[in-house]
């Protein structure tokens, strides 16, 4: 193993959970190391520097979406909160409250590393020399304001714009209703979805094969939307 | 159980003789005594009804001093004049007594029957649902141990197909889970809508994305009009419903099947379809689908029964309707299928948005 490769803390109480990270982690390449409670997360955040944390929001000894803020006070370290589906209310909260992204259980292999390697992407920012972002049958120029579906250019609104090139910020990631809405339309409107769901749809009736099958514009429902990033290595 | 009578319910209770009271003095004169009586009778049901037990004596005794009081002469004394005074009023006091005791008595049996109804839900469910979930941990726990038996090595190929089942059987058990969580929450009145403007599209384009691997080759065919308005709804509850309606449209039809998802809005309504070509319902079952338990004749082994009843539960919580039909109700041989369809309200109007400099064509119901 060499320093080189990046550090994942898993911040979890169940030892399963934990023993199944570690297990799939190191095989692909990452070092783990790990917390079974928010007081020792947060002091192995502080001593070892990870690349990115995965935090379980059903920890015994604490809210995570209070540990979330703590560590956002100091580091801007990726984290990957892990929940239940019916948590819709905490996801929100904990990414309100400074997460990047969020992992529902269970969830499988595939999944995880899709999430840790986005996560990852947002720690560096993406090199200027690759400018063109190829996702399917779409081709996105971001220097230069264009977008091409097989051959033939497609026309944006500044607002469809606006709206894509946020979600290609945050490729991979899940970008929140609100933060769409006051990035786009600014905070006044932070409550008006519909706005969002408007535009997405258009968005995906210009980009997507199938709009009411998307592959690339996806729904998290109840929460925000996500463009799919292409498989990883 | 009803709460102990609160002291507004005998301020209650007094309110109502007195009204009665005051009613019976402006007919003083104009009646016969017999049915002032009939009047205080039926004020003391009434406290009985809303109030229990306490109250309605108090009203039995007030009724009794209030008649004496004001329609026995010599009026506005408790003296009695006429010996037989005495009779009506006991009479009447009793009366009054048994009257509100059957009707108390008659509303706790009948919260009793409720008790033993619920009771007998909660058994049915906790076998099913022990069933239901020992059977995917069965085959996952003996898949493992298999895999764990160092004593006996198993060929590659059957060690992939031990590592599918417990993969799939994991799958279900997840969906059952999320089924019972769904039910529990619909069962307890407790779906807290929250309502916004949204796209149909949207919501069936989620569900199908979770669907991928349940639908498997079937084809699906979506139908909905370019210019559907956005409906107001619970969009994470509504993509749960058409999740459920499709998964069960999956396990009843073979791999062949093509499902239709069609939608239409009129003024203030939206119609959606989901419909396949499959075997169709059993006749007679069409209302039944919705209840809880309730499974088709094949008593397909992944589910417990909830999927529809789930539906129902958010579509009604919606103040829409849901039903089935077989699209050939005359039970052709060939080509039957079944309906799944249901109604959404749609009240007010989305706030407009703002408008846009040098935009395109919209192909979605945006305002221009």
């Amino acid at each position: 193993m060499t320093p080189q490769e990046p550090l994942v803390l898993v911040i979890d109480d169940e030892f399963p959970l934990r023993q199944f990270l570690h297990a799939t982690l190191t095989s692909h390449g990452y070092r783990v190391s790990e917390a079974a409670t928010l007081g020792e997360g947060l002091r192995r955040c502080a001593q070892e520097s990870p690349d990115v944390v995965l935090l379980d929001l059903g920890l015994p000894d604490g809210d995570g979406t209070e540990l979330t803020q703590r560590i956002r006070q100091w580091s801007s370290v990726p984290i990957v909160v892990l929940s239940a589906r019916e948590q819709e209310a905490d996801k929100i909260r904990s990414l309100d409250a400074g997460a990047d992204d969020y992992l529902t259980k269970p969830f499988g292999v595939g999944e995880l590393l899709a999430r840790i390697r986005a996560a990852l992407r947002h720690r560096v920012p993406r090199p200027a020399e690759d400018p063109v972002l190829t996702l399917e049958d779409v081709r996105i120029d971001i220097a230069n304001r264009q977008i091409f579906r097989s051959a033939a250019e497609v026309h944006l609104t500044p607002i469809e714009w606006n709206l894509l090139s946020l979600l290609v910020q945050n490729l991979g990631r899940v970008v929140t209703h609100r933060q769409l809405l006051t990035s786009v339309w600014g905070t006044q409107q932070a409550g008006e979805v519909h706005y969002l769901r408007v535009y997405m749809a258009q968005l995906r009736h210009k980009l997507e094969q199938d709009p009411a099958r998307p592959r690339l514009f996806l729904t998290e429902a109840g929460i925000g939307y996500r463009l799919k990033a292409p498989p990883g290595p | 159980m009803r709460p102990r009578p609160r002291s507004l319910d005998y301020v209650f209770s007094v309110f109502i003789v007195s009204a009665e009271t005051a009613v019976g003095l402006v007919m003083r004169g104009r009646t016969e005594l017999t049915e002032i009586v009939m009047v205080y009778l039926l004020g003391v049901v009434f406290v009985a009804s809303r109030c229990g037990r306490g109250p309605a004596v108090l009203a039995s005794t007030l009724s009794v001093l209030a008649f004496n009081f004001g329609f026995v002469p010599p009026y506005y004394t408790l003296a009695v004049s006429e010996l037989r005074f005495l009779g009506t009023f006991a009479v009447m006091f009793v009366v009054g007594l048994v009257v509100s005791d059957l009707y108390v008595r008659l509303r706790e049996q009948s919260e009793v029957a409720l008790r033993v109804q619920r009771e007998e839900l909660r058994n049915v469910l906790l076998s099913s649902v022990s069933h239901d979930l020992r059977t995917p941990l069965t085959a996952i726990t003996g898949a493992a141990s298999a895999l764990l038996d160092e004593t006996r090595p198993l060929p590659e190929p059957t060690k992939r197909d031990l590592l599918q089942t417990i993969s799939a059987e994991a799958q279900r058990l997840n969906r059952l889970v999320r089924n019972l969580l769904d039910m529990t929450r619909v069962l307890a009145g407790g779906l807290q809508l929250r309502k916004e403007w949204v796209p149909l599209e949207e919501v069936i384009g989620s569900a199908l994305n979770r669907l991928e691997s349940i639908l498997g080759p079937r084809r699906v065919v979506i139908d909905l009009p370019a210019e559907l308005p956005l409906v107001p709804m619970d969009g994470v509850l509504m993509e749960q419903v058409y999740f459920n309606i499709l998964e069960n449209s999956s396990k009843y039809t073979p791999e062949t099947a093509t499902l239709e998802i069609r939608a239409r809005a009129a003024p203030g309504m939206l119609t959606v379809a989901v419909s396949d070509d499959g075997p169709g319902l059993p006749p007679g079952s069409e209302d039944k689908v919705f209840d809880q338990f309730f499974r088709g004749p094949e008593r397909r082994r992944d589910g417990v029964g909830l999927g529809l009843a789930i539906c129902r539960g958010i579509v009604v919580a919606h103040g829409g309707v849901i039903t089935a039909a077989n699209r050939r109700p005359d039970g052709a041989a060939q080509g039957r299928g079944a309906v799944i369809g249901f109604t959404l309200p749609i009240s007010g109007v989305p706030k407009a948005l703002p408008s846009e400099p040098a935009r395109e064509p919209s192909p979605h119901g945006a305002p221009p």
